[in-house]
């Protein structure tokens, strides 16, 4: 009997270190996978800006966006990780209620010189939780590279994407995508999908960039009425915002915390970050009925593909803070009313004289703003955290949520381009941008043997 | 510069098993920074470079 007791206890002991081994590779593998995934929104930021210039800046527009990706990784590493976990609770660096969060805790996990932040036998989740958060990062700074395109010094932006992507995006992700970020704990902020932290941020961010940087030649008249500017291929634009779409997924599941492992919020169901359960499953439902109502509210709108992908992204932005919560038609009619407010929402930007290229306020700033409220509206009164007796989402915690992801994003954006701007640093000389930006400091071409014009009419 | 263990077996390793572990991280970090201030350095006057000879063509 004692021996029978003996080798069942052995057999249990080897299947428990089994099923952490198969789980602990599971949720490895879950983050690792997010990272391919959202490299697709780069891969679609970059066509889309490449197709929405002209072809003279072309080359010199994706140089600009590929740069930007690059640059935030090192100081993502250097600083940027550091100040999610430092920060949640204000600028105090106090530790929260969770214990996850502070001075402390930060230089614990995230110094650059922190046994986690390397190759490390015992950690099997700080690397691939950095890299989805490098990539939420590099976003931001796709989103303000694309409505800055065929003027900005590419140093300039350098520092403008380094600002955003290290710095400011992070800082907005500590207070309210942060189980102990203030935001969080004293207003019930609910944010799922990132709409605020990092859409409404970045969105924010370039309109104060926008602002200092000025229009392209030739976008607005003497009498103040605005020209379209096209860019050279409308289809390399229309593959880009669906390919961001599809990358769009990946930074979904990096917005869920897997059940089973030590940093889990439990080991049934998957989790916000803010350690409120939610499915997978419900967040598919109410993800694609937000992608169909923004195509369509678009659609009705204008007509024009363009917009109809733009509404597409517009419609998961303006769904994507309650993905978790929706009843999915609900998601539908927030994605629709959303998309069918974005071209307004553009043309007011662009009649006070601010050419931002590819409606980067209107699709990001202003939708992740509309997304943030719709909570406020339509799915108040749920747990706002994990734990007993906790604040409740409420329209209030989202109106303050709102109105300092705003702020946090346009002030520090229009600060640093000003400085640039009056150092010389943030625009083009004007004989550059007639010329085009790839002939003037591009040294390959983006169609060697030119475009071709359509040969002779038929008739 | 080198494991941050002793051993000639992996039985029994744990945590950190990066190179330089425990010592020359600032060294590395410090290197990094460089690069990339030292490429933007470049990068920026490239793009001076190439913007006033476009002023003196014009």
């Amino acid at each position: 009997m004692e021996q029978d007791l003996a080798s069942l206890a052995a057999a249990v002991a080897e299947l428990q270190g089994n099923h952490a081994a198969t789980n602990g590779t599971f949720s490895e593998t879950f983050y690792f996978l997010t990272i391919p995934l959202m490299v697709l929104i780069h891969v679609g930021f970059l066509a889309y800006e490449m197709g929405a210039s002209r072809s003279k800046n072309a080359l010199a527009s994706g140089i600009k966006n590929i740069l930007a990706f690059a640059m935030i990784v090192p100081f993502f590493y250097f600083i940027g990780w550091w100040i999610y976990w430092a920060f949640p609770t204000g600028l105090t660096l106090s530790e929260g209620a969770m214990g996850i969060s502070g001075l402390a805790y930060a230089n614990d996990v995230a110094l650059p010189w922190s046994q986690y932040m390397g190759p490390n036998l015992d950690d099997r989740s700080s690397g691939v939780f950095w890299g989805a958060f490098v990539l939420f990062a590099a976003t931001t700074a796709s989103i303000l590279s694309g409505g800055v395109i065929e003027r900005i010094k590419l140093t300039g932006f350098v520092v403008l994407a380094i600002v955003l992507g290290a710095f400011v995006w992070i800082l907005a992700a500590a207070w309210g995508w942060h189980a102990d970020g203030w935001l969080v704990t004293k207003f019930g902020y609910h944010d799922f999908g990132a709409a605020g932290v990092v859409h409404m941020i970045a969105g924010f961010f370039s309109l104060g960039v926008l602002i200092n940087l000025g229009p392209r030649i030739g976008k607005f008249n003497a009498d103040g009425t605005a020209n379209h500017i096209a860019g050279h291929s409308m289809p390399m634009t229309l593959i880009g915002l669906m390919l961001i779409i599809a990358g769009f997924w990946g930074f979904l599941m990096g917005c869920v915390i897997v059940p089973g492992e030590a940093w889990s919020w439990g080991n049934e169901i998957e989790a916000t970050i803010y350690g409120t359960p939610m499915t997978i499953s419900g967040m598919t439902f109410n993800t694609l009925m937000g992608f169909s109502g923004g195509i369509i509210g678009a659609w009705m709108i204008t007509r024009d593909p363009f917009w109809m992908m733009s509404g597409a992204l517009g419609g998961i932005i303006s769904a994507a803070a309650g993905l978790d919560l929706w009843y999915p038609p609900m998601a539908f009619a927030i994605g629709f009313i959303g998309a069918c407010m974005m071209p307004f929402v553009a043309s007011f930007i662009e009649k006070r004289g601010i050419d931002d290229a590819v409606g980067a306020f209107a699709v990001h700033g202003f939708l992740g703003f509309w997304g943030l409220l719709a909570v406020g509206i339509a799915a108040q009164g749920y747990p706002a955290m994990f734990g007993e007796d906790v604040i409740e989402t409420s329209f209030l915690g989202q109106l303050v949520g709102a109105v300092t992801m705003g702020l946090l994003g346009f002030v520090p954006g229009y600060v640093v381009s000003f400085i640039l701007k009056v150092t010389g640093q943030l625009r083009v000389p004007k004989e550059a941008e007639f010329m085009g930006l790839d002939a003037v400091k591009v040294p390959a071409q983006a169609y060697p043997e030119a475009l071709h014009p359509t040969v002779s009419p038929a008739e | 510069m080198e494991a941050p263990f002793d051993a000639t077996s992996w039985d029994g390793i744990t945590g950190a098993i990066y190179a330089g572990y425990g010592s020359v991280e600032g060294l590395w970090l410090l290197a990094c920074l460089v690069m990339i201030v030292v490429a933007i350095v470049f990068g920026w006057r490239h793009e001076e470079h190439a913007y006033k000879a476009t002023e003196k063509k014009s």
